[in-house]
């Protein structure tokens, strides 16, 4: 037969009993009683204290929506700002609280991530709200990499010719190199890369010049200029530092260094007045 | 004996407010399962106040939840570990009164056990030339030597086979006949007390209330057995698990039953030594490919013994179908020698029906039909119980046939000699002892 199964298994005593009471009607009838015993007393309570369960009704709906705001809604207790110096570390502090007045529940993080990007001298931001009020910020903040001198002011820029700052000076700017020349932003990376390569001789350099939108030339603090071609840089740049290594030596100055014909540098040496020139100059002058 | 009356209408008493009631469980615990069935009495109003010496009329049933589960605790149809048999009623009564969807609080319980004895006894009364009324009845029943006094053994039917009024036999009511002498014979089927204390102990501990007892060999008849068959007279063997029990019927009434300790398990405790294999995988041998009548072909036919834990590929075996047979026959031959034995003392010989029936779990195995009459030398059948109302299919076998038969009995149960009113009884008494049970009854 079917029915037998060999692994049966067995109720316990107590859950047989329990089992058995509730089939028992006096059982059924005592849970009955309670039940009804219960319903009566809340509806004595409710006639007696004259309750108006409409707004007993509202007033526990609002007490409980009013939890739930205080349960789910956030609100901002710190910021905190990582990877930034200070003037940024405030600026972004700011604007995170002007976001915050406008409603927890409408700030979003990703909005608020695209308004700190926003800010020039941020690169990269990452915001994180957690559940204790705290807004973390992380920035990765752009590197000040050179100077361009551009319709008599001084921008500062990073190395994606990002204008950082805009100073009317150039003081406190000279760790910098600066660039001069038409639409010089635009060739940032291979002036970096020119920067670079100047290596030691760096400190001598008083500025990049970007001539005629094609090539560069290299004015050094002593007042010497090196034109460097728009092609075979690499040649031009080793040509260079052998005559920056050995121009100590030479006798007579020089004023530049033409290096836009590679294969035949031309090399102008700065020239000295004869001495008539200068007797009849210094007596012209006398009167 | 009036202590045996006492107790008996007591138990009367409790059946007949379990059908008042409405629904009653019926609860068969065997060596190999313990099945329960809940029958819903629908037509209760048939049921006539308790009269002693009155056949009850019948009352009709429907079966509104049944539940089987593997007996535990039990063997030989005696409990033997009282919270193992108790956890397996449990399990029953659970499932079954989930399905009926009420509470079982009264059980009517039945059982085969090795221990039952078969005792035919009988008692006469001489009077002056009258009509036999119930009094007489009960009087000559009064005088029965019923040896119940040892307190080993418990008288469970004590059933009146025969009437006979002036030396003429056969009288099924002798009310109303006019003679001088009646006398009565009557049956008494007794097992050992023990076994029905540990059984009601375990009962009372799944509180539960025993409301009256049957013996499987007595229902299991009831159950198999056509009205003609117990008319001319039929021997019910009852092929059960530890058990295997015989009851003779005659003119409807159970006039000898007897039961041998041996059964289905014993077989396929047999094949389970035999093979070395485990008791389930015997008892699936014995299921699937179990016989008993050899054909030419079961020396070719193999059969592949079940290991576990075995390795597949190096360690299978495989038996031929003779090797079986050769281990189920002789038991069996074993079991129906037995049988043969009783049967003989029996003097079954003298009725005028020479019948066999089969029922119980054995007589599944297969050819037991050719078998039994072969060995036996009489026409044999294999029954299966009547159906009932509302009886789920899967417990209409022959292994319910004992709790099916005491579904019938509870609808129709015979006459008992503690039905028939005893001269000892004061009328005065029993008058209060109704107006007691009035009372007891309604409130």
């Amino acid at each position: 037969m079917n029915l037998l199964k060999s692994n049966d298994p067995a109720p316990s005593k107590l859950f047989y009993k329990v089992n058995r009471l509730f089939y028992k009607s006096w059982f059924k009838l005592l849970l009955m009683t309670i039940f009804l015993f219960s319903i009566v007393l809340l509806s004595i309570k409710l006639l007696h204290e004259n309750i108006n369960l409409n707004e007993e009704i509202k007033l526990l709906s609002e007490e409980s929506s009013a939890l739930y705001r205080g349960l789910t809604e956030l609100s901002i207790n710190r910021i905190s700002v990582e990877g930034a110096k200070e003037p940024l570390k405030k600026e972004i502090t700011i604007l995170v609280q002007k976001a915050a007045a406008e409603g927890f529940s409408a700030l979003k993080a990703q909005s608020l991530r695209e308004k700190i990007q926003k800010i020039n001298k941020v690169d990269k931001a990452f915001v994180k709200f957690s559940t204790d009020g705290l807004v973390n910020v992380n920035v990765v903040e752009r590197k000040e990499a050179l100077v361009f001198f551009n319709k008599e002011l001084y921008e500062v820029l990073d190395n994606n010719g990002v204008i950082l700052s805009t100073n009317p000076d150039y003081e406190g700017l000279s760790s910098f190199p600066l660039l001069v020349g038409k639409n010089g932003s635009k060739n940032i990376r291979e002036l970096l890369l020119l920067v670079n390569e100047m290596g030691s001789h760096k400190s001598d350099v008083l500025y990049y010049e970007w001539v005629g939108e094609r090539r560069w030339n290299v004015h050094m603090k002593d007042g010497l200029v090196f034109k460097l071609p728009e092609n075979k840089l690499n040649k031009a740049l080793e040509l260079m530092h052998m005559f920056l290594n050995e121009t100590n030596k030479l006798l007579k100055p020089i004023v530049s260094v033409d290096f836009r014909n590679i294969d035949k540098p031309i090399i102008k040496f700065k020239k000295i007045p004869p001495l008539e020139y200068n007797r009849k100059k210094t007596g012209r002058l006398a009167g | 004996m009036r202590k045996l009356l006492q107790s008996q209408r007591q138990l009367r008493q409790k059946r007949l407010l379990a059908i008042k009631k409405g629904t009653v469980a019926l609860l068969d615990i065997g060596t190999s399962k313990v099945m329960c069935l809940v029958v819903s009495i629908t037509e209760s109003n048939q049921i006539n106040s308790f009269s002693i010496g009155k056949s009850q009329s019948g009352v009709t049933f429907r079966v509104i939840g049944a539940s089987t589960t593997k007996s535990r605790g039990i063997r030989n149809g005696e409990i033997y570990e009282m919270r193992e048999a108790e956890s397996a009623i449990r399990t029953v009564i659970q499932r079954a009164q989930k399905m009926a969807g009420c509470l079982i609080e009264n059980v009517f319980l039945t059982f085969s056990s090795g221990t039952q004895k078969s005792n035919l006894i009988s008692s006469s009364i001489d009077f002056t030339q009258r009509e036999v009324t119930g009094l007489d009845i009960g009087h000559a029943l009064s005088k029965l030597n019923i040896a119940n006094d040892d307190l080993k053994t418990e008288i469970i039917h004590a059933l009146p086979v025969n009437f006979s009024v002036d030396d003429k036999h056969g009288y099924m009511d002798p009310r109303g006949i006019s003679g001088s002498k009646v006398a009565v014979d009557v049956n008494i089927v007794s097992i050992q007390s023990d076994i029905i204390k540990n059984m009601v102990t375990c009962l009372n501990k799944c509180d539960l209330s025993l409301a009256g007892i049957a013996l499987a060999p007595y229902v299991s008849g009831q159950s198999s057995l056509l009205e003609d068959e117990m008319e001319l007279g039929v021997v019910c063997i009852d092929l059960g698990a530890a058990n295997s029990s015989m009851s003779i019927f005659f003119r409807k009434n159970l006039i000898f039953s007897e039961s041998i300790r041996i059964g289905g398990n014993h077989i396929t405790g047999d094949i389970m030594q035999a093979f070395q294999i485990s008791f389930l995988a015997a008892e699936r041998l014995k299921v699937l490919h179990g016989g008993l009548m050899p054909t030419n072909s079961d020396d070719r036919e193999t059969i592949e013994l079940p290991e576990t834990g075995a390795d597949f590929y190096t360690d299978r075996r495989t038996i031929t179908k003779s090797e079986l047979l050769g281990v189920i026959r002789p038991r069996v031959e074993e079991i129906f020698d037995s049988l043969r034995n009783i049967l003989d003392m029996s003097d079954f010989e003298f009725l005028p029906g020479q019948k066999i029936v089969l029922t119980g779990g054995g007589s599944k195995l297969a050819n037991i039909l050719d078998f039994t009459s072969m060995f036996l030398g009489k026409p044999t059948r294999v029954a299966v119980p009547m159906r009932i109302q509302g009886l789920p299919a899967s417990a209409h076998g022959p292994e319910a046939a004992a709790v099916i038969g005491l579904a019938l009995n509870l609808a129709q149960p015979q006459d008992e000699i503690w039905d028939f009113k005893a001269p000892f009884e004061h009328e005065g008494d029993e008058l209060i002892r109704r107006t007691w049970r009035w009372v007891k009854s309604n409130w």
